[in-house]
């Protein structure tokens, strides 16, 4: 299928239709993004997000909390 | 050791197979329920049941799926009957009109994505996420944080979640474009 616009770009990235396709698709969305620096900015963006979402995953949980956890699940759980 | 033999041995009550799946799964059961938006003590709630309820399953457990991905099922599934007070997926959610006014009628940017390019993009970003995903309604985090945060592939969100391949892309598309447009209100009010 060929991309013909940016909000198909856009639409069928966020749905996440570009994990697995097939390298012409992935040609197709390179070929987009040299020539479109909307859609440069909202991938990237959208890049972040993830990124950032992982870190303040790993901030949430705090070692000595969840070493602690642990020990209390095993000991709740053997009995 | 092969999950099938850690499972074998769930069956007949080893303690020390007890210790290793406490070990390899509660730190990313843990971060998916305080992604969740659950406080460290509802977390820990959470996370001690789906133990519970898997260690009471595992007579029945055939392997069909990896226990992360049977783990991951009980916990959301935990965390819903918790939730069931709170608001419902709608199904139609406003970032569906506020994703087509970006665009003009031959689907080209109308209102072009503001806020940082890729040469500036900064680390500010992640004391704003944290409001931005508390605002997304709990299908769509649960299906954001075990794609982009966990990196589990389609078919277990799927099946952790009950929904469709088609229902978890909506889910994808409304959360990712939820967390940009309140991530771009924010960078907007800073400038």
């Amino acid at each position: 299928m060929i991309l013909t616009n940016c909000k198909e770009m856009a639409a069928r990235g966020t749905r996440g239709e570009f994990d697995d396709a097939s390298w012409f698709t992935r040609l197709l969305v390179r070929a987009h993004l040299l020539m479109c620096r909307h859609c440069r900015r909202f991938k990237a963006q959208m890049e972040l997000i993830s990124a950032e979402a992982r870190q303040r995953a790993d901030d949430l949980l705090e070692p000595a909390r969840l070493a602690d956890f642990k020990r209390k699940l095993v000991r709740r759980l053997g009995r | 050791m092969p999950e099938a033999t850690l499972v074998e041995n769930l069956k007949n009550g080893d303690k020390k197979a007890i210790s290793r799946i406490v070990e390899q799964h509660t730190a990313v059961l843990l971060r998916g329920a305080l992604g969740q938006g659950w406080s460290p003590n509802d977390a820990e709630d959470l996370v001690q049941e789906t133990f519970v309820t898997l260690l009471k399953a595992v007579q029945r457990f055939e392997g069909r799926s990896t226990v992360r991905t049977f783990l991951f099922g009980i916990l959301y599934r935990k965390a819903k009957e918790r939730g069931r007070k709170k608001a419902r997926e709608q199904a139609t959610d406003p970032i569906d009109a506020v994703f087509e006014r970006r665009f003009g009628f031959m689907g080209q940017w109308s209102a072009p994505p503001k806020g940082p390019d890729e040469e500036t993009l900064g680390r500010e970003t992640a004391v704003l996420i944290g409001d931005c995903m508390e605002a997304l309604v709990p299908a769509q985090r649960a299906a954001f944080h075990l794609k982009e945060v966990d990196r589990q592939d389609n078919a277990a969100i799927c099946n952790i979640l009950d929904v469709t391949a088609t229902h978890l892309r909506v889910l994808l598309f409304r959360a990712r474009n939820n967390l940009r447009e309140c991530l771009e209100r924010k960078w907007e009010a800073r400038e």
